[in-house]
């Protein structure tokens, strides 16, 4: 029975943290610097596509992109976090995260790739599905996380499934090298988990 | 001389992409040669691309191909790899540990 008892204060204890967390990150853009965001990729996107500088072309392109993001604002902007005005928040992100990113992610590449050939030649493969558990709870972040573990060669995310404690990743994995959830985690995640952690929530 | 460099590794990658779907047992394995073509290959030649026409609208273009295979590329092959697990299509024998068949039978 006191075993009962304390398993329930457990759990109990548990939820409290995960509605203060969730209550912590509630905060989000407001609705001006969404539409914002989402018109001035639109438009990036738009100059890009239509490769030219002409006033009447940028022009139509700025106003239908504007009519865009008024209805679909939330679509993309949903789970950025807020800390800091957006301004330097997109400086920020284009002038240290991505560089960040392509500085990890490039020789996790290489090596992998590398990796990849070698068992394609001798076929010394051991593959299985382990589980990774991961801190992000926003579905974007946890796309991204997906997206990311499946470009790197060696890894493939068969699903995500939510359970209490966070999201769990199921991950097939060409080389299994431990079957314990948390040094998998380590090994494949790597430092990418830390840095979706700064923009989604 | 650099796209050189980044043509001739893109080529070999994508080879041994090509030679990995004949050799590898099952799907699930055979899907990681062909993400393993898209991502290092695919990439590393539009990145040789880029390189070769210099800083232009035509290179800028390029590498938004290249975006889009970066975030197309792995929701493909999620989505056969669950589509071909929730079919029932086990996977190979040399496989040591299956924890998604173990917790969602």
């Amino acid at each position: 029975m006191s075993k009962m008892h304390f398993y329930l204060r457990e759990r109990i204890d548990k939820i409290k943290a995960k509605v203060e967390t969730e209550l912590k990150y509630e905060k989000s853009l407001t609705k001006t610097q969404k539409i914002v965001l989402t018109c001035s990729v639109l438009s990036l996107y738009w100059i890009i596509l239509s490769s030219s500088f002409e006033f009447f072309s940028v022009l139509i392109g700025l106003v239908v992109s504007l009519g865009i993001s008024i209805f679909a604002y939330e679509l993309f902007t949903k789970d950025i976090r807020s800390r800091g005005h957006l301004i330097e928040k997109i400086l920020s992100f284009s002038l240290i995260y991505i560089p960040e990113l392509i500085f990890i992610y490039l020789f996790r590449l290489i090596e992998a790739n590398v990796n990849v050939a070698k068992h394609v030649i001798f076929m010394d493969i051991k593959p299985g599905i382990v589980k990774i558990k991961t801190d992000l709870r926003s579905d974007t972040g946890v796309t991204a996380l997906a997206n990311l573990i499946t470009l790197t060669p060696g890894t493939l995310t068969v699903d995500v499934k939510e359970t209490l404690e966070g999201n769990t990743l199921y991950v097939h994995w060409i080389d299994v090298k431990t079957f314990s959830s948390e040094r998998a985690g380590d090994i494949i995640k790597g430092g990418l988990d830390k840095w979706l952690e700064r923009i989604f929530w | 001389m650099l796209e050189l460099l980044l043509f001739i590794a893109g080529c070999a990658v994508m080879v041994f992409g090509a030679v990995g779907i004949i050799r590898f047992p099952d799907v699930y394995t055979r899907l990681h040669a062909s993400t393993k073509c898209d991502t290092g290959g695919a990439l590393s030649i539009l990145l040789a691309l880029t390189a070769y026409t210099g800083i232009t609208l035509t290179s800028i273009k390029i590498l938004t191909i290249a975006v889009l295979i970066f975030l197309l590329n792995p929701v493909v092959s999620h989505a056969l790899a669950r589509t071909a697990h929730k079919r029932g299509i086990k996977p190979d024998k040399i496989t040591v540990v299956d924890m998604y068949a173990r917790d969602y039978p």
